[in-house]
């Protein structure tokens, strides 16, 4: 018996990994490739990528370099780039989505082969990028159909199971274990809630947030993320003021979640995780500040480089958790315990 | 080491709370008793290591206060190094600078709005309202709004920090000073002698560029209520508490207690915790100064991240704390 020997399609485990690995991973493994990726991110790969970029750039694009770099050790015949130009109408996806190919074609040249995917919802519809990517690795346009069809199916799945309420990482886990058709079970809480809400990238790699998650949950705390939100929310195109409506794809599924959530009466607190350097996100952070404020809602925005300190975002944490705790337990709190205003002498 | 409060160890009844505030230049020490007076307070620059440093605080207890060991019902920590100060001490809890400062202050301060809170190397805002915190902020990734900044210029200088205050009262001249980074602004201070100016001019024109970047940076778009507290090492310096006042116009309070406002914070917020939770405290006892604790460390060689990791070992072998792992396998 001949035992077909697959080839090896390399992704890297950043930026929109972070979104669409499920798509990518059925889409490739139904057109008969083995999907490879690279290790979780670590100092190796930050040092690497650090090398490789240029130095104003933000640390998820740096850590992309350094992921390449990593898979170029596992040996593959193909190397996935992906252009991500519009992912809804009406919105344009970060410049450096645009021409990440390029950007990486220009920098590197001991690449194999990259296989590209343009997606650009204001001009082509989905399956037509799809095409696009199957004819580059020479298969029939029926191969590349029934492909396609499955990666959405998988995406879709993926998806509700995080509307369903699990983390990123477990229904990662059920999609790698291709366990089909499973049922979270709903999970209580009853204590405090806090939506961390960013870039998938930033959100999901904990080496990036410093274990942001790890720590919230270390100090009891429902942590809710953009992706566990109802999908219907982001299908209407938010508006900021009636003359001016959002231009950045990634952002305004941020709005849009923040917005949800804003309305929330259970919500006790937002985090807004960005990047150094990043612009979109920056003009954002500032609308999402003001609306805080006006709501009377505990947000705080914690900006993320290589050169973060990790005592610096852990003290920010832990106070910001323990304000929302003080807050709510003061009104609860025995007498006797309360901190009581001092006699008129103690006063300075 | 500056003795802030102290009261006859004979006066001492009933049960007692200890603060400890380990921050990343100085140590302080607080103890209060149920009814939230102060009983003692010191203040120490540290020397060398953090350990060292609270065993030296726990040494001056203990020959001063040694009678009222055993009413110790409680003990928290804070400040940078709140975590190892815990697990040395065997404190019951270790809350960050911002709950301490927040919780003393609105007690000392009634209704008190705004606290600012300028330390060695990081620098605070805190909002409250009804003493609840509603909003703080942190310096980011500039020092320049911190003690460190003027520890600096005033080395350059060649004045004593502790003089800053008296020299900047003697300006008679406006002299501005960019305080965006520590090193433009010597490059700047070189330029302002170099012109003439008199040091006391210069002196005054670094604590508002301190000010200036403070309220840039850390307060950016937050509304600063009064009454407004100003806490933490900086808040000695006249000079600074001047150039708030006239940069906010109004009064800023510096409270007597303003150097262990963090300690004290944190024994609140140990007797909070002790009786609301109801527990026996871990407390090792002032013996602490004489046990022996040796810090080290090692590179992990199990993954790529090659994390250096720490840990505290007592004397007899024991380790009582352990971290700096990022996948947690080492933490204790």
């Amino acid at each position: 018996m001949v035992v077909e020997i697959k080839k090896k399609i390399g992704i890297p485990r950043s930026l929109l990994y972070y979104k669409y690995f499920p798509l990518w991973k059925t889409f490739f493994e139904e057109l008969g490739l083995e999907v490879v990726v690279s290790d979780k991110s670590n100092s190796k790969i930050v040092e690497i990528g650090g090398r490789y970029a240029i130095d104003e750039i933000c640390i998820p694009l740096k850590l992309y370099y350094g992921h390449l770099v990593n898979l170029l050790e596992k040996d593959i015949d193909y190397i996935f780039v992906p252009r991500y130009i519009s992912t809804t109408f009406g919105t344009y996806m970060c410049p450096k989505f645009l021409g990440l190919p390029d950007l990486i074609r220009g920098t590197m040249d001991n690449l194999p082969p990259i296989i590209e995917m343009d997606v650009d919802l204001r001009k082509k519809p989905k399956y037509a990028s799809a095409i696009q990517t199957g004819r580059q690795l020479h298969r029939s346009l029926r191969q590349i159909r029934k492909a396609y069809e499955k990666a959405i199916k998988t995406y879709h799945y993926f998806r509700n199971l995080m509307v369903k309420g699990l983390t990123f990482q477990q229904a990662m886990n059920i999609i790698n274990k291709n366990i089909e058709n499973f049922e979270p079970k709903p999970r209580k809480h009853n204590g405090v809630k806090i939506a961390v809400i960013g870039h998938g990238y930033n959100i999901h790699d904990p080496f990036i947030n410093m274990n942001l998650f790890k720590k919230l949950r270390s100090m009891k705390v429902q942590v809710v993320t953009l992706e566990n939100l109802p999908l219907e929310i982001f299908k209407k195109q938010t508006i900021i003021t009636n003359t001016l409506k959002n231009y950045w794809g990634n952002e305004e599924e941020i709005l849009s979640a923040v917005n949800y959530l804003f309305q929330d009466k259970t919500l006790d607190g937002l985090i807004f995780i960005c990047s150094f350097c990043c612009g979109p996100d920056s003009l954002i952070d500032e609308l999402i500040t003001r609306d805080a404020k006006k709501l009377n809602i505990p947000y705080i925005s914690l900006v993320l480089d290589e050169h973060s300190g990790q005592a610096g975002v852990i003290t920010r944490i832990e106070a910001f958790v323990d304000m929302i705790i003080r807050k709510k337990r003061g009104q609860k709190i025995t007498k006797e315990v309360l901190i009581q205003t001092p006699p008129s002498q103690f006063q300075g | 080491m500056v003795l802030v409060e102290t009261k006859v160890p004979s006066d001492i009844e009933g049960d007692l709370y200890l603060g400890i505030d380990v921050g990343s230049v100085s140590t302080k020490f607080a103890i209060i008793n149920d009814n939230m007076e102060l009983i003692y307070a010191t203040w120490a620059r540290s020397q060398g290591s953090p350990i060292k440093s609270v065993q030296k605080g726990f040494e001056e207890m203990k020959n001063s206060l040694d009678s009222i060991e055993s009413q110790i019902r409680g003990v928290g920590t804070t400040g940078s190094a709140r975590y190892l100060t815990k697990a040395l001490v065997g404190a019951d809890i270790a809350k960050t600078e911002i709950i301490a400062h927040a919780v003393a202050a609105s007690y000392y301060i009634p209704g008190v709005r705004t606290i600012l809170e300028i330390g060695g190397q990081d620098s605070k805002v805190i909002l409250l309202k009804d003493g609840i915190i509603t909003d703080f902020a942190m310096n980011t990734i500039c020092a320049a709004g911190t003690g460190s900044f003027l520890d600096h210029q005033a080395h350059r200088l060649g004045v004593p920090i502790e003089k800053f205050g008296e020299l900047a009262a003697k300006s008679t001249v406006d002299v501005v000073i960019a305080g965006r980074c520590t090193v433009f602004a010597e490059s700047d201070m070189i330029h302002k002698q170099q012109m003439g100016h008199s040091k006391e001019d210069i002196i005054k024109g670094l604590c508002e560029a301190l000010v200036r970047n403070y309220l840039n940076n850390v307060c950016k778009g937050k509304k600063l209520e009064p009454p407004i507290t100003f806490q933490g090492g900086v808040a000695a310096n006249s000079g600074i508490r001047r150039a708030f006042e006239k940069e906010l116009g109004c009064e800023i309070i510096v409270h007597k207690y303003f150097l262990t406002m963090g300690a004290i914070g944190a024994a609140m917020l140990a007797r909070e915790h002790v009786l609301h939770e109801d527990i026996k405290t871990n407390f090792r006892g002032f013996r602490v100064s004489d046990m022996k604790f040796i810090p080290k460390a090692f590179n992990c060689k199990d993954c790529p991240n090659q994390c250096e990791v720490t840990y505290v070992e007592k004397g007899d072998g024991e380790i009582i704390a352990r971290w700096g792992d990022r996948c947690g396998k080492w933490s204790l």
